[in-house]
């Protein structure tokens, strides 16, 4: 009957080899972020059913899901601490990606499609930030709608004058149908060119031991549930911030700790808030095409390596800059 | 049956009677008085105060202070909130699903 039943949902076909590296944590970064992100999807859903977008309840409605709301609380907490999972797992996988030198051919729109990934996750956090409607998320929404003026005509369509609906209204949009649908999209991409170009080899090449990949699953179920473990604790333990209603002109906040690195770019040159994640993302994106170089072997790649080193250590100093200084006064 | 299968029903099972328990607890027909309840917490909890000077723009009575609201971080005290003890019996559910599918496996993966 099982039998019958694996045939018919072709649950068979996942029995390949995969080498046995597959197994390992840094491999398996990817699949946490995808379980991680599996938690998000239903625990947004839940929160989408008490959640009102309108200006004037917006803030109101989180409150009610954290203090009136059976269990609310707890749901807001796992959503909160699986962002923050995500962000590390994600940048783990990423830099993981870098050392093992996984974007090279013929993996570069493996590469590409995660990159796009990171950044639609930057746009989650940002979005559900604005989404509180507290002093937070209204300054937020006040760099963007800045930012946007400053990009003239192609930052009309996310400005608050394209529409004659709320912004907030919008950026829910976002948050709870585009981005999700994107994120889908780009999801089953990822996967596609990972099934189709194979798990890439370990630097440091030989022979490796060969596997089924049903095993490959079953280290994901059991990083998964221990990822959900440590989601639970952290949400029965610490409160996700929620502040009241927002006050109009006032910049009392600083952002999220994973956009604090644009926020201290921001304190040296306000404009760095429109040209700095350009100057992230476009050599993210076109990596695998200007890196030339066909070693994998981190020995052969110390140019590449020690860049990255550098940026990764300007990305951690600009994070901790903007934790100790004190929240500023930036736009006009 | 597997006894490891048998332990997983009976905590799905057990689980399942501490929610329904927690979610309707009139269910039993008991008489309790609505004043002894636990409430939620007032809703500021968590709530950081800042005294800052509004500009002009955004305040006609410019020149005062005004309290604005910004959040923060807030602990949670054990069993303050509604249902804790039911995201604790999640929690703890999670952790012994975790250790037995670890278990579990751990034989078939070492033979890969």
């Amino acid at each position: 009957m099982v039998d019958k039943f694996k045939e018919s949902l072709g649950i068979n076909s996942f029995h390949y080899q995969i080498p046995s590296h597959a197994n390992k944590i840094p491999y398996t970064l990817g699949g946490i972020t995808l379980i991680s992100l599996v938690i998000l999807f239903i625990s947004g859903f839940i929160l989408t059913q008490f959640y009102n977008p309108a200006v004037s309840d917006a803030n109101k409605s989180i409150s009610y899901i954290k203090d009136e709301v059976y269990l609310g609380w707890f749901i807001r907490g796992i959503h909160y601490w699986a962002v923050q999972i995500i962000t590390v797992t994600v940048s783990l996988h990423l830099i993981r990606v870098f050392l093992t030198a996984s974007y090279k051919k013929p993996r570069e729109f493996t590469w590409l499609s995660g990159v796009l990934l990171l950044s639609l996750a930057g746009g989650f956090i940002f979005t559900g930030t604005v989404l509180k409607w507290d002093q937070e998320g209204y300054e937020a929404l006040h760099h963007h709608l800045w930012a946007m003026e400053k990009l003239g005509a192609i930052g009309n369509i996310f400005s608050s004058e394209f529409s004659r609906v709320n912004i907030l209204g919008r950026f829910y949009t976002l948050h709870i149908s585009i981005l999700p649908i994107l994120t889908i999209f780009l999801l089953s991409v990822h996967v596609f060119l990972i099934k189709i170009h194979r798990i890439s080899p370990l630097p440091s090449g030989g022979e490796e031991r060969m596997v089924d990949f049903t095993s490959h699953i079953r280290q994901l179920i059991k990083y998964g549930l221990f990822t959900l473990l440590i989601i639970s604790i952290f949400a029965l333990i610490i409160e996700p911030s929620l502040g009241g209603e927002p006050v109009e002109g006032i910049e009392v906040t600083k952002p999220p700790w994973m956009f604090l690195w644009l926020y201290s770019l921001e304190n040296i040159w306000v404009y760095s808030l429109i040209f700095a994640p350009f100057i992230i993302f476009t050599p993210l994106i076109l990596l695998p095409f200007f890196d030339r170089n066909s070693s994998i072997k981190l020995g052969e790649r110390k140019t590449a390596i020690a860049v990255f080193i550098i940026i990764f250590l300007i990305m951690i100093g600009l994070i901790i800059n903007g934790m100790i200084t004190s929240a500023g006064h930036h736009m006009g | 049956m597997k006894s490891y299968k048998i332990l997983l029903m009976m905590l799905v099972f057990c689980m399942a009677c501490i929610w329904a328990e927690d979610a309707y607890p009139h269910g039993k027909e008991k008489h309790v008085d609505k004043s002894t309840e636990t409430v939620a917490e007032p809703k500021d909890k968590g709530i950081e105060e800042k005294a800052v000077a509004l500009p002009p723009v955004s305040h006609e009575g410019h020149g005062h202070t005004k309290i604005v609201k910004t959040g923060s971080f807030n602990a949670i005290q054990i069993g303050e909130k509604q249902g804790y003890n039911v995201a604790v019996v999640f929690a703890g559910f999670n952790a012994v699903v975790w250790g037995l599918v670890s278990f579990y496996w751990r034989e078939r993966d070492r033979d890969g």
